[in-house]
């Protein structure tokens, strides 16, 4: 249970401390929030699902975030600055099919225990 | 140990994504506001800039019609030089256009000029007491008009019999000119008598005090009264005299 409510209550706390927070990024670094907040959320569904599957190691996770953020970034940058052809969507499209994809393997994980149980209790009767 | 450290990452992690999904939502809101704002400005802007060319239209037309009523004057003239009988009907002609008010008037006289009450209203107060009203310009008018005065002009606006003076919205029409405060009567006449007229003791002035309505009274020797820049219409009236001006006309 706790490792449910935590992050939950983390995120409102998260929510209002950046309401209040007297910071105000510029509209010309928007693209660059946006992909911010995929990543977050692309490695917030990674850790979770390798946590699901046991595999989950915290150097790889922080290694992983930092690693990605740092390519999506870099893509962004040379897409505006050198290339002058947004990069913008070739980033969010990754993101978001990782996104998706976590997210399926996490589902269908969730279902399949589910199922287990159910044969389980079947199978004790 | 493992469940630990992935529970503190993830929360960290969380947290660090709910601050920023609400620090952008702050951006983009303030950027909304500032894109509003500026769409404000500019309507703003183009507005001002349709009066200025609504007042130089305005402004040339009032040129034109000067130029067209001086060229009468002239073909009136050259006509009036020919003709003696036309001499007669030329002098009525001016005595009734100084009647009518078609006709500048320049003499001694008095500026009332009312201002808006400049208290500080409370909440009792209904603050349109505060502003200058049609009643109070036309009360004043009136007090000028039995002392009398022979030409009545508001924010050059000449006052003749067929104008009419009204509120709208905080603005006032005259002669279907809109003017504003401060309203600035230019009446001629005799001045001390006006003047006592409108500081008699429970007078016009008297009564727009409790208000905080300023009125500032001027004498001056030398004043002008503009003409009055409409028309007169009389589409009913079938008195004799205008059935016959009307077939005239045909």
């Amino acid at each position: 249970m706790k490792e449910i409510l935590l992050p939950l209550l983390a995120i409102l706390l998260g929510l209002i401390f950046g309401y209040f927070v007297p910071l105000q990024f510029p509209q010309a670094l928007a693209v660059y929030m946006a992909v911010a907040i995929l990543a977050c959320l692309d490695t917030l569904l990674g850790g979770i699902r390798s946590y699901i599957f046991g595999e989950f190691k915290l150097a790889v996770f922080i290694a992983g975030f930092l690693t990605d953020a740092v390519l999506a970034f870099a893509l962004l940058f040379l897409g505006e600055e050198l290339l002058e052809v947004s990069l913008t969507v070739i980033v969010l499209v990754l993101y978001g099919m990782r996104l998706f994809k976590n997210f399926s393997s996490i589902t269908m994980h969730i279902v399949q225990s589910y199922r287990k149980m159910k044969m389980e209790k079947i199978n004790k009767m | 140990m493992s469940n630990n450290r992935y529970i503190i990452s993830i929360t960290v992690f969380c947290f660090i994504l709910g601050s920023l999904l609400s620090l952008q939502y702050k951006s983009i809101k303030s950027h909304q506001d500032a894109t509003e704002s500026a769409a404000g400005i500019q309507r703003a802007e183009q507005l001002v800039a349709e009066i200025n060319m609504l007042k130089d239209d305005n402004l040339l037309l009032q040129n034109k019609l000067e130029e067209n009523e001086r060229r009468i004057k002239e073909y009136e003239q050259a006509l009036v030089s020919e003709d003696e009988n036309a001499v007669a009907i030329s002098k009525e002609l001016e005595d009734t256009r100084r009647l009518a008010g078609l006709s500048a008037v320049t003499g001694p006289g008095l500026i009332v000029t009312l201002f808006d009450s400049t208290k500080d209203f409370d909440a009792n107060v209904d603050i349109n007491a505060l502003l200058i009203h049609d009643e109070d310009i036309l009360s004043v008018i009136n007090e000028l008009n039995a002392a009398d005065c022979e030409a009545i002009s508001i924010n050059g606006q000449r006052f003749v019999s067929t104008s009419s003076v009204r509120c709208i919205g905080s603005l006032v029409m005259v002669n279907g000119t809109k003017i504003a405060s401060p309203f600035e009567i230019t009446a001629i006449g005799d001045g001390t008598v006006m003047e006592a007229a409108l500081r008699i003791r429970g007078g016009v002035i008297d009564s727009l005090a409790p208000w905080g309505i300023e009125v500032k009274i001027e004498k001056y020797n030398d004043l002008v009264v503009p003409k009055y820049d409409g028309t007169y219409d009389y589409t009913y009236d079938y008195s004799e005299y205008n059935e016959v001006m009307r077939t005239a006309e045909k």
